[in-house]
């Protein structure tokens, strides 16, 4: 009887004890959501201007928020403080290629809040875009490539091309064989029916013209001014496929093809018309020199370097390079591979000027199938594509990691804005 | 019959307390007063189910003692 008792009396404890009421006053310390401080922080660059915004936290008394700043590894110290209900600040004339570090702290006429989790990127000169076959989407990402700005999906986009100057994002999509023209909102502004797949795609930096590599029997190339309209039609003798690569060359006027047996050069003034650059087997990457005009080359046992002038430099030998990147500003040539043998992964870049062999990274980071450097008058760090993985790699000039994107597909493209 | 009123009676009163304490909880920006109002809430959250329980009780009673009488 007495057992049954102390049950009963341990029941009614129990129910009498039970609250389930959360802490969700969002400036309560206790709050397991927010700790007391704000939260839903976003930070953004364009060029030399940081946004940073945030949730406002809407209690009594609540009087605004002090902003704490910190640039490269310094510490934090207070920036700035906005009045309530405030919640986005525009950080100006920033310095380009600087970690920048906020935290947030909410106060009332009472208390002051928590600090936020701090929030750091890395500003620069450009935004990143990038086009995921496998991932069917167009991502807008920052400098640092740690946050993205935009994204839209798209069936199969193979290219891309950006043009700030015009406000214009060109993305080719393979399988419904047009070319998508959006604005850097990514409001799409209109498209064009190409007629075959694209593969690759190419644009004159100074008319705008856009080339367009299609998946014909032969290659054929079409292009389009900046509006969308073709103006011209060229066809190669070569057969391609959706791994052929090809570039415009403005200093030479000639498109430039990396062909199964050779690369050909078509001159587009010139009445003769192609040259094939023979004793080059198996090219399968391409990259146009914009300094020098002429062009990289991979090829099946390493990278080649051809003048203008139709000179061949055999670079790094005995060497199965994966892709090549040049640097729009300095022509410097940016390389990841594997030497022949399996002697490990390499990593680095090609001077323009005397064709010296810098090293980047090595062993340690394998698998790599993309390389894009920061354009920049000297070395400015690099974005690589690691396979397995899945992810995109941030470099800076140093060689630091600095940025990574998950879960991207293993044909992409990358151009800046 | 008194018993029941009087513990539905005090269920709502508590409820009422209750809510009132915990929405001054939510809009509170002073942590020690925020702190007070919580702890103020659970309270009533606790007479809450006492006067439930006081409730639920006198029901059964209720019920017994009709059934007893027929």
């Amino acid at each position: 009887m007495i057992l049954k008792l102390f049950k009963y009396f341990g029941l009614i404890l129990l129910l009498c004890s039970c609250s389930d009421r959360m802490r969700n006053n969002p400036f309560d310390p206790a709050n397991p959501r927010t700790g007391g401080a704000p939260v839903g922080i976003k930070l953004s660059s364009y060029r030399d201007t940081i946004d940073l915004t945030w949730n406002s936290i809407d209690v009594d008394g609540m009087q605004g928020y002090h902003i704490y700043r910190s640039i490269g590894h310094d510490s934090l110290t207070a920036y700035l403080t906005v009045d309530h209900p405030t919640n986005s600040i525009i950080d100006q004339n920033i310095i380009y290629d600087s970690l920048y570090s906020y935290t947030i702290q909410g106060f009332t006429t009472e208390d002051e809040g928590t600090w936020s989790n701090p929030v750091a990127l890395i500003p620069g000169p450009f935004d990143i875009w990038i086009c995921d076959y496998n991932d069917f989407t167009l991502k807008h990402l920052s400098y640092d490539i740690n946050s993205m700005v935009n994204s839209i999906y798209l069936s199969s986009p193979v290219a891309l091309s950006v043009d700030a100057n015009r406000n214009q994002v060109i993305v080719a999509d393979y399988w419904n064989e047009r070319l998508y023209l959006f604005d850097r909102e990514l409001e799409l502004q209109s498209w064009v029916e190409l007629g075959h797949q694209p593969i690759a795609m190419d644009k004159d930096l100074t008319s705008g013209e856009i080339y367009i590599l299609l998946d014909d029997s032969l290659g054929l190339i079409h292009i389009y001014n900046n509006a969308g309209v073709l103006n011209d039609s060229i066809s190669f003798p070569v057969l391609v496929d959706i791994n052929t690569s090809f570039g415009y060359d403005c200093r030479t006027n000639s498109i430039w093809l990396g062909g199964e047996n050779a690369v050909y050069q078509y001159r587009q003034l010139d009445p003769v018309g192609y040259t094939i650059h023979s004793g080059l087997t198996g090219c399968s990457d391409l990259e146009i020199d914009p300094l020098q005009g002429g062009c990289w080359a991979v090829v099946d046992s390493g990278i080649v370097r051809i003048t203008p002038d139709g000179v061949q430099h055999r670079i790094k030998w005995d060497f199965i390079a994966r892709e090549i990147g040049v640097n729009r500003i300095n022509g410097d040539c940016y390389y990841t591979g594997q030497g022949i043998g399996n002697t490990g992964w390499e990593t680095g870049y090609i001077t323009a000027g005397d064709y010296t062999d810098n090293n980047l990274l090595g062993d340690e980071y394998p698998n790599l199938r993309h390389i894009e450097p920061i354009p920049h008058v000297g070395r400015n760090g690099f974005i690589v594509h690691q396979a397995y993985t899945w992810q995109l790699l941030r470099f800076d000039r140093n060689g630091m990691l600095i940025g990574e994107q998950n879960s991207v597909g293993s044909r992409i493209d990358i151009d800046f804005e | 019959m008194g018993f029941v009123m009087a513990s539905g009676a005090s269920v709502y009163y508590f409820q009422q307390k209750a809510e009132a304490s915990y929405q001054s909880y939510q809009r509170s920006g002073s942590i020690s007063e925020m702190n007070r109002l919580y702890d103020q809430t659970a309270k009533y959250d606790r007479a809450i189910g006492v006067s439930f329980l006081g409730l639920e009780l006198g029901i059964v009673v209720l019920i017994r003692s009709f059934l007893n009488d027929t």
